[in-house]
């Protein structure tokens, strides 16, 4: 399957990690869409309907980003479309169990910073 | 505002009732499916996602309180409204003590039905935002801690992340020296991520919390893990790291993720604080009540003076020896945060120059006092 031109919506309100995400992306030769909040994320998501969903956790509230997840898992027409969280959460401590993938409804969920390969890796996966 | 357009599903045998209802309520803007029996409804619910669910208490087949009863289990964070016959009050009653949260008699007009749905529908949006809020803060902002763990973490993430485009070359061609210097900021940038890491689990730890979580652990096995994940660090030292677990060691009562933390940073440190082509011994065996494990080396030793102070927190023994060696001094504080947790204790023994050993004894069955 040819992955280059495959559309990937980024949704993180920090602009560097935007950035630097989208530019691994398209050295692999995704096509990168980036959305600075939640809200811009859906409106986005509708109206180019991309085939990959990267979504910060923590933006401006505790749990927007879980909250675009669920809007998405709402929507048929974005139900199935892969999706990766990516947070700064230290996702280990403190040592009591954080919820896992499952839980958030997405294909990963990786802690920042996300080594290129890595992330690369998971993108791979999750649109095969 | 993500409730504008909810998902709707209605579970009634009588067409005409789904039909109405799926006609009133798609005008107000919402999805709406219908199913015509509880368990065509259990199988909508499952892949439609509803924010709220319409069920018709009497129906052919399955009642409709056995289908509140299954959807309440399933997700109680989804609205269940009840459609009652003539007005009994009692089996409407009876249904929101099974978690239906209103009800509506039949026959009922669009205003009533569009009135109870978009009760029903706040209800959901502060279930929602509890919710949300319950994933988003309990980890996060339970403590002040965490959330500037979250604000400190962030910007070095960030940084990192940049610093790993530019290795990669995806910004250009870079000069081999500056490579290496970004090399090193790299390192050192991941280092003050780990200090962070450590530290502030260390700050929020909660013993009573995590022996809620306890589970059977198989000692032997979590030691085989970290030895494996240590290898290639022993490998670089020539370091020989071997087993020697007595047979059928019962389980133990312990959070695997602590136990993990705690193998990991004895047997690491046997292997940082070793000389090349030293051994380090991992020894399993189980007295009296306890199950026992040992970390012995035959590294550099520690002084006997210094030996009180090793479990402090940021305490590393300092001398030339040690120095070229990162790391934190957390890592043993640490360790004897979690045995404790377990009801256990460690101890040390140490000769200057020609080796140390670490022991833990952690209690087959734990009792831990509540409130204590
Ligand atoms: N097996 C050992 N042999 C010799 N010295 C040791 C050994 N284990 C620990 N020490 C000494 O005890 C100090 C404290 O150890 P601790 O594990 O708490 O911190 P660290 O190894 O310096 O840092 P961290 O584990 O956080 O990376 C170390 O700095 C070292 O001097
Ligand atoms: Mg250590």
């Amino acid at each position: 399957m040819n992955l280059k031109g495959k559309r990937i919506l980024i949704i993180d309100d920090d602009p560097d990690f935007v950035r630097s995400t989208g530019m691994i992306l398209k050295s692999a030769g995704y096509e990168v869409l980036e959305a600075f909040s939640g809200k811009e994320g859906l409106e986005k998501s509708k109206a180019e309907n991309p085939d990959l969903y990267i979504i910060d956790l923590m933006m401006e509230t505790y749990s927007e980003g879980s909250l675009v997840v669920d809007a998405l898992v709402k929507d048929e027409n974005t139900r199935d479309k892969p999706r990766i969280m990516i947070t700064s959460v230290d996702l280990k401590g403190p040592w009591d169990s954080y919820p896992g993938d499952e839980w958030l409804a997405c294909d990963f969920l990786l802690q920042k910073p996300v080594p290129p390969a890595e992330l690369l890796k998971c993108v791979e996966k999750a649109i095969a | 505002m993500l409730l504008e357009k909810a998902n709707l599903l209605v579970i009634d045998d009588e067409e005409i009732v789904r039909n109405s209802c799926t006609k009133i309520l798609t005008e107000e803007g919402h999805v709406v499916r219908g199913a015509e029996n509880g368990d065509q409804g259990l199988n909508v619910f499952k892949e439609f996602h509803p924010d709220l669910v319409l069920i018709d208490l009497k129906m052919p087949g399955k009642s409709g309180m056995e289908v509140l009863e299954e959807l309440e289990s399933a997700d109680p964070d989804v609205v269940k409204i009840v459609i009652t016959g003539y007005a009994t009050v009692s089996s409407a009653l009876d249904a929101m003590k099974r978690g239906a949260y209103d009800f509506i008699p039949k026959p009922f007009s669009p205003d009533e039905l569009v009135l109870v749905v978009t009760r029903g529908l706040e209800k959901r949006r502060l279930l929602m935002e509890k919710k949300a809020l319950l994933i988003g803060q309990e980890k996060i902002r339970r403590n002040m801690v965490s959330l500037v763990s979250h604000e400190l973490r962030a910007p070095i993430a960030a940084t990192v992340q940049y610093l790993e485009v530019i290795l990669e070359g995806v910004a250009g061609e870079v000069s081999s020296e500056a490579e290496e210097l970004i090399h090193r900021c790299d390192e050192r940038l991941r280092e003050m991520l780990e200090l962070i890491n450590k530290w502030i689990n260390l700050a929020v730890f909660d013993p009573i919390k995590l022996a809620e979580h306890f589970e059977d652990v198989n000692l032997s096995e979590m030691a085989l893990k970290s030895m494996e994940l240590l290898k290639s660090s022993a490998d670089k030292k020539k370091v020989r790291l071997s087993l020697e677990a007595q047979k059928n060691v019962p389980v133990i009562a312990g959070s695997k993720i602590c136990l993990e933390e705690v193998f990991n940073n004895l047997i690491g440190n046997a292997i940082k604080y070793n000389r090349k082509k030293g051994r380090v011994a991992v020894k399993i065996y189980e007295q009296g009540n306890d199950v026992c494990f040992e970390v012995n080396d035959n590294g550099i030793g520690i002084e006997k003076e210094n030996l009180p102070r090793i479990f402090d927190e940021f305490y590393r023994v300092d001398g030339r020896r040690t120095s070229p060696i990162q790391g934190s001094g957390l890592g043993l504080a640490i360790v004897k945060t979690m045995v404790d947790a377990h009801g256990g204790a460690i101890s040390v023994d140490s000769r200057f120059g020609d080796g140390t050993s670490f022991k833990i004894r952690l209690p087959k069955v734990i009792h831990l006092e509540k409130g204590s």
